[in-house]
């Protein structure tokens, strides 16, 4: 079997050396800055989804529910609005959206749907949402439990359980 | 340890996210950290393009494209010619891409990370990338830097300050 072992020199490591740049705290304080001007965007953005996977979840058209290719936009809509809640801190819509995400990923690969517990997801991203009156905390918290029995109803698996292994050098 | 500093301001990196909004927040945490130039693509198709076209120093792909996984964008990249085939290349998995990680591990990733990114993940990992010398192993069904650890830390092992970690449990 062939094996070669290379040890090269990337332009990127090379480039990096050079005399000045930023230091860390400089480098992330200006990112900060960077991410804080999209904020009102950031939640046009998570708003436009939510609006997007109400239009799936009201018209499924499936037999019997949404049809796989429903399913899997919902999928699309709900993974943005897991990295944007998350990164602008949104920790209760971004805990739903992960559990939507997990529900209708079971579902997909079960070949099933469920409307309802679609719809009661999306439902409670729209109160959990940015541009919604804010909850208090405990009750951030009871909508997410009730969400996870929905996910443990149907026996699906959470992605983040794999997400220990996933933030690794490849 | 003292803080690493980069210098990205020559940098060119190529940033791929199916979308816009995504690919434009990534884009500006870059030009935070003073990166020189950045490309955006959002298919498979552009990344190929602007590879062979620009020649990036650094790519940042996201796990699955519309018209393709990264997994097979990055099998194609490491095929490429030298110096073409050793760019570093770090995957950003969106929450419903986890369960394909694997396949962007196997086919050559410098790094694959979960998104959402914050500042802090995305400066410690393109820090650690551009620090850590890896062997670039080639044999009949790997083309990519070395998957085993022996002698160099992971990169979630340095820089990690308290306020890092407590970002990180929010995550």
């Amino acid at each position: 079997m062939k094996r070669l072992i290379h040890f090269p020199k990337t332009t990127l490591s090379e480039l990096v050396d050079d005399f000045g740049g930023m230091n860390r705290d400089d480098a992330i304080k200006g990112a900060q800055q960077e991410l804080e001007s999209m904020c009102a965007q950031a939640d046009q953005a998570i708003d436009a989804g939510i609006a997007a996977l109400e239009r799936i979840s009201a018209a499924p058209d499936g037999e019997g529910g949404h049809s796989p290719a429903q399913l899997h936009e919902i999928l699309v809509h709900g993974d943005q609005i897991v990295t944007l809640a998350g990164m602008f801190g949104h920790w209760a819509l971004d805990g739903a959206a992960r559990c939507l995400c997990d529900l209708t990923d079971g579902l997909r690969q079960e070949g099933r749907s469920d409307t309802a517990s679609i719809s009661v997801h999306v439902r409670a991203m729209r109160l959990l949402a940015p541009g919604s009156p804010p909850l208090p905390a405990e009750h951030q918290e009871l909508v997410l439990a009730e969400l996870a029995k929905i996910l443990s109803h149907h026996g699906y698996s959470r992605a983040s359980d794999l997400a220990d292994g996933a933030d690794v050098a490849a | 340890m003292g803080q690493p500093r980069l210098n990205l301001s020559k940098v060119h990196c190529l940033l791929a996210d199916r979308d816009q909004f995504t690919r434009g927040l990534i884009a500006q945490m870059l030009r935070g950290f003073g990166m020189g130039a950045i490309q955006v693509a959002a298919s498979g198709a552009q990344i190929r393009d602007l590879i062979v076209k620009d020649r990036p120093d650094v790519c940042f792909l996201e796990g699955v494209l519309p018209d393709n996984e990264a997994s097979d964008i990055i099998a194609w990249i490491r095929k490429q010619p030298p110096p073409l085939r050793f760019i570093p290349i770090i995957v950003m998995s969106g929450y419903t891409q986890l369960r394909t990680i694997s396949a962007a591990r196997d086919s050559g990733a410098n790094l694959v990370v979960r998104k959402p990114v914050s500042p802090q993940m995305l400066f410690d990992r393109l820090s650690w990338v551009a620090g850590t010398q890896r062997p670039f192993i080639e044999t009949d069904n790997f083309l990519g830097p070395d998957r085993r650890f022996h002698d160099i830390d992971p990169p979630d092992a340095r820089f990690k300050r308290e306020t890092d970690v407590a970002l990180e449990k929010q995550e």
